[in-house]
């Protein structure tokens, strides 16, 4: 499963080393081009597409149905069970793509979350480092190795309530850096990036499910039942500003990936 | 098995608390579950297990997406996108529809009450079903019925009624319909024959509609944008009974009604029938393709265009309409295309517009969407049948006319607009030409028996899907479809009926063809059967526009004008020439055009007229109408013309002006010739008819009445189909106009007026 993992990281490094220096807009028109492009060839090859285009005839059909017999509200009840129906049929048909789409586009996303959702930080700023420990009495003997290129500018604020310590620190210098949190004797350390480019940015170091390794994927997870639950870092989240409009990542991708899907079922004649 | 794979699967999904890992496992263990049962037995799964497995996995994966945490994670690409949104559109819209339909539905009642709409009110029937049977004949109908073919309209004519039904003068299928929507003569109707004279020239036109390009256009460059729709004017006069009944608030389903292109405004549905043009603007061009030819040549109906051989492929081309947008010169759109024939699958691999499809020899294809672009993204659609004839000696290929596409109509085809458009989204692309089985393409040889009977009941098909549905939607009030297939194959396959017709015509597969119409009528009574189960309810009415005869030998009245010194030729022009191209007018007294007219060259009606009208055309009419009925065909010794009818009788109206000054009523095995009917002069008067085209009912109008069939005693005497649109009428409680020429026959014994 690492290794699995190294490698999906290796390919999304190589895929956006391109556009690392430049507007973030790019390289995810780019990412969103790519799934819209994927995501209508899977539909093309992989769904039923005469039956997807009968389905949909049926459903325009009984649309017009409604249109043409208003006064007889016997015709437009059956019309819009005929409706119901042929949705259902439509929606039947779509799945199967949509089966073969969920795990590529779940890991797309979750390498677009690594690099999009968050800014790394910059020399000088300030940020917090958050523990959520797994056992309460360990939240007041818990501490922080801070490496060199960070520096620790308060003492720690405990909150036995919630198994949490948090640090608030600050970069001094570019560069990757590992603070680790010392717990019950064991030091899990988190990667903190100081950066001015697009880089993998993963906010949360959790503790190794399947599932969360694929959902969280840009650290690897710690051991299971550890003294530390999750380490945070207070990375501040990335607005991609197109001028007038600011949205984040997720709206974005969410857009392009439609226009483009929508431009190639066009060109491919692909029925959706 | 299948009861367990349910029960792991539903326990997974219905425990709210358990982790979505262990509602993975119990997907993952329905899944080995079903691969695991399928190799154990060995045994073929079957399709109802194969569908609760998919079923099941389709489940599992829901619930995967609604378990997934972030809403971004639910998101698995633009497809699942477009799909899911388009769903929840399309349902949502059908809501906020039925939603207004049902709350303006009172609103809508309470508007027709004020209005004074009285549906219903004093009509004596719910509903009432037409079946129309172009050319269903009654000696042919009670024949099978005798033999007991026919159990259905047997049933009919016993417990209801059957009589035969007097066509028009002439009985052409134009005519009678329009008689029968109408209620009235030609006369009042104006649609004398398929075609008629257009004011100022002799040259014939369409009787019946007129489409001409937009009034307007925006001329840039090469271009001339029409600023408008095509102008599609109807020519046909008088108001079918449907809009009297519709302006009472009774609710219509009218289906492929001859004349009734273009579609006229009223409160029902209305699809266009026979006289619907294709995308060229003719009433049905075939294209013929073979690798024997070499150079592209007209025929009658179509156009026989090469197959080129080029990189291994053979090369051709779709015609289509004229380019619209094209200012000076004529233009006409093609679709190229290129085949290749592959002996091993007896079929051949088409590439057309970007799509690959194969052919296979001896069947028709699908319908094929075709796209003709015009320029600055304009594109005509149409669509087209393939029917691959022969890989060797010779590749011959025929395609269909290029159809309006329902779905896309580029004229108005039905009303509403969007009726066609909903048939084809609800039953696929269907046949709008109005006559589109293609006999044209029988007679020339580019479809032989099988190939033309096949087209036939493809269409045939079509139509009884689009008539049920119609029926469906037709709890009250009328509908009304007509059934060309058994006119179409009548002409065709008379043929194999008739011992007396041409051996040339008879002599190939004479048995395997001979039962053909029998097969055609019970067919028809089969249909009968099924509407009779599916509308119990209902007044049915089967009815024909007129019956059929044998034509055997052909009639060319302007040879005969022509050898009689009623028609003269210019000095050197030779007969054979078509639309009169050798006539000379100023010595030319009468003319014939048409099926049945013979018209006066009429001073101040006809451009070159030299008959004063008045008495001197009575004068000729009378002398023509002796020497028609005296006529003798030299072969037989028969007389051709039995009768001949004088417009001022027969029609009353204000169009009479616009009938042929004559019909001509031929004898049983007469017929106007072929040459004649397109004003070509020849040496002989008299031919043999030698074409597939063996049976006719262009005949004296007495020897081809129609049929009526009803499953209610219909009190009347001498039926004319011209009392149709009366009686439906007059059963409808509505108020029959005064000037109708027909009269209501009485329902379930009641009196007739």
């Amino acid at each position: 499963m690492d290794a699995l993992r190294a490698l999906i990281d290796r390919t999304f490094d190589l895929f956006f080393r391109p556009f690392r220096d430049i507007h973030p807009a790019y390289g995810l028109s780019a990412a969103s081009f790519v799934t819209g492009v994927m995501a209508m060839l899977v539909f093309r090859y992989a769904s039923n597409q005469p039956a997807m285009r009968r389905a949909k005839s049926r459903i325009q059909a009984h649309i017009l149905e409604l249109r043409l017999f208003p006064d007889q509200p016997g015709v437009v009840m059956c019309a819009y069970g005929r409706i119901l129906r042929f949705t259902g049929a439509y929606l039947v048909h779509a799945l199967r793509p949509l089966l073969i789409l969920l795990l590529p586009v779940a890991i797309i996303m979750g390498q677009l979350d690594l690099r999009f959702s968050h800014l790394p930080l910059r020399p000088g700023e300030l940020f917090i480092v958050k523990a959520e420990l797994a056992d309460p009495l360990a939240v007041d003997s818990s501490s922080l190795a801070v490496p060199r290129g960070l520096t620790l500018t308060a003492p720690p604020v405990h909150i036995p309530a919630l198994q949490e310590v948090d640090w608030r620190l600050r970069a001094d210098g570019y560069g990757e850096f590992l603070p680790a949190v010392i717990a019950a004797g064991h030091a899990f350390p988190k990667r903190v990036v100081v950066s001015n480019g697009l880089v993998r940015l993963a906010v949360r170091r959790v503790q190794a499910h399947l599932w969360e390794r694929l959902l969280d994927p840009g650290e690897e997870p710690m051991p299971a039942g550890s003294a530390v639950r999750a380490i945070e870092v207070g990375y501040r989240p990335r607005i991609i500003d197109l001028g007038r409009f600011q949205t984040g990542w997720l709206g974005f991708f969410l857009v392009a990936s439609l226009v483009s899907g929508w431009m190639v079922k066009v060109m491919l004649r692909i029925e959706l | 098995m299948n009861r367990q794979l349910a029960a792991s699967v539903a326990g997974g999904l219905a425990a709210p608390m358990c982790t979505l890992r262990q509602r993975v496992k119990a997907w993952a263990r329905a899944c080995w579950w079903g691969s695991a049962s399928s190799s154990r037995d060995g045994v073929r799964r079957p399709a109802a297990a194969l569908h609760a497995r998919r079923n099941l996995l389709i489940l599992a994966a829901l619930a995967m997406i609604l378990a997934t945490p972030a809403a971004a994670h639910a998101y698995v690409g633009p497809g699942a996108g477009f799909a899911f949104l388009s769903s929840f559109l399309t349902l949502f819209l059908a809501f906020v529809y039925s939603c207004f339909a049902f709350v303006t539905w009172p609103v809508r009642r309470i508007i027709r009450w004020v209005r004074g709409y009285k549906a219903y009110r004093r009509a004596k029937v719910k509903r009432v079903v037409i079946i129309g049977f172009d050319g269903m004949d009654p000696d042919l109908a009670v024949r099978f019925m005798e033999e007991g073919k026919l159990p259905n309209l047997a049933r009919l004519r016993d417990s209801g009624t059957f009589h035969r039904l007097a066509t028009t003068c002439p009985p052409i299928s134009p005519v009678a319909w329009s008689s029968f929507m109408t209620g009235v003569n030609p006369g009042k109707h104006n649609i004398y024959d398929f075609l008629s004279r257009e004011p100022g020239s002799y040259l014939p036109s369409l009787s019946s509609a007129q489409v001409r390009g937009s009034k307007r256009k925006l001329k840039v460059g090469k271009y001339a944008i029409p600023l408008g729709r095509p102008r599609v004017r109807l020519l046909r006069k008088g108001i079918p009974f449907w809009h009297f009944l519709a302006r009472s608030g009774i609710f219509c389903s009218v289906i492929r009604v001859p004349i009734t292109f273009p579609p006229e405004k009223f409160n029902g549905v209305l699809l266009s029938g026979m006289c619907v043009p294709d995308l060229q603007g003719s009433q049905g061009t075939f294209s013929f393709y073979s690798t024997a030819g070499s150079g592209t040549q007209p025929v009658e109906g179509g156009v026989r265009i090469p197959l080129l051989a080029a990189d291994g492929w053979l090369r051709s081309y779709i015609p289509g309409p004229d380019n619209p947008l094209v200012r000076r010169k004529r233009e006409q759109l093609r679709i190229e295309f290129r085949l290749r024939p592959d002996g091993a699958r007896d079929g051949a691999e088409v590439e057309l517009n970007g799509r690959r499809l194969f052919l296979r020899r001896g069947e028709y294809s699908d319908w094929i969407e075709l796209k003709f672009k015009a320029g600055l993204q304009v594109t005509i659609q149409g669509i087209c049948r393939f029917y691959l004839k022969t890989l060797a000696p010779y590749v011959e290929l025929y395609a269909s006319p290029v159809n309006i596409d329902p779905g896309r109509p580029a004229l108005p085809i039905s009303h509403p607009l969007i009726y066609s458009v909903y048939l084809s989204k609800l039953l696929g692309p269907y046949a709008t030409l109005g006559l589109a089985e293609d006999t044209w393409a029988l007679n020339e040889g580019a479809l032989d028996d099988e190939a033309f009977l096949k087209q036939c009941y493809l269409i045939q098909d079509e139509r009884e899907r689009m008539f049920f549905d119609a029926l469906e939607k037709t709890r009250r009030g009328l509908c009304v479809c007509v059934f060309d297939i058994t006119d179409r194959i009548q002409h065709m396959f008379w043929r194999y009926l008739d011992p007396w017709h041409s051996p040339s015509c008879s002599a190939q597969g004479g048995s395997r063809y001979a039962g053909v119409i029998e097969e055609l009528y019970e067919r028809m009574d089969e249909l009968v059967g099924r509407i009779l189960e599916r509308a119990p309810d209902a007044v049915l009415m089967v009815v024909s526009d007129h019956g059929f005869k044998s034509f055997t030998r052909g009639v060319n009245i302007n040879s005969w004008l022509w050898q009689n010194g009623y028609l003269a030729l210019k000095e050197g022009a030779r007969p054979g020439d078509p639309w009169f191209a050798g006539v000379d007018w100023q010595r030319t007294r009468a003319y014939a055009l048409g099926l049945n007219g013979l018209y006066v060259n009429q001073s101040g009606r006809e451009p070159q007229g030299i008959v004063s009208p008045g008495k001197e055309t009575q004068q000729l009419k009378q002398e023509l109408a002796e020497k028609l009925r005296g006529l003798v065909d030299p072969a037989t010794g028969r007389a051709p013309i039995t009768q001949v009818f004088d417009r001022d009788r027969a029609f009353r109206g204000p169009y009479r002006e616009n009938g042929p000054d004559l019909i001509l009523g031929y004898a049983e095995g007469y017929r106007a010739g072929w040459d004649s009917v397109t004003g070509r002069v020849t040496e002989t008067t008299f031919e043999q008819n030698s074409k597939a085209w063996s049976g006719d009912h262009c005949v004296d109008p007495r020897l081809v009445p129609g049929v009526l069939f009803s499953n209610r005693k219909l009190t009347c005497e001498s039926p004319a189909i011209v009392d149709v649109a009366p009686t439906v009428l007059e059963w409808f409680g509505v108020p029959l106009p005064a000037y109708l020429d027909g009269k209501p026959w009485g329902l379930n014994g009641g009196a007739c007026q």
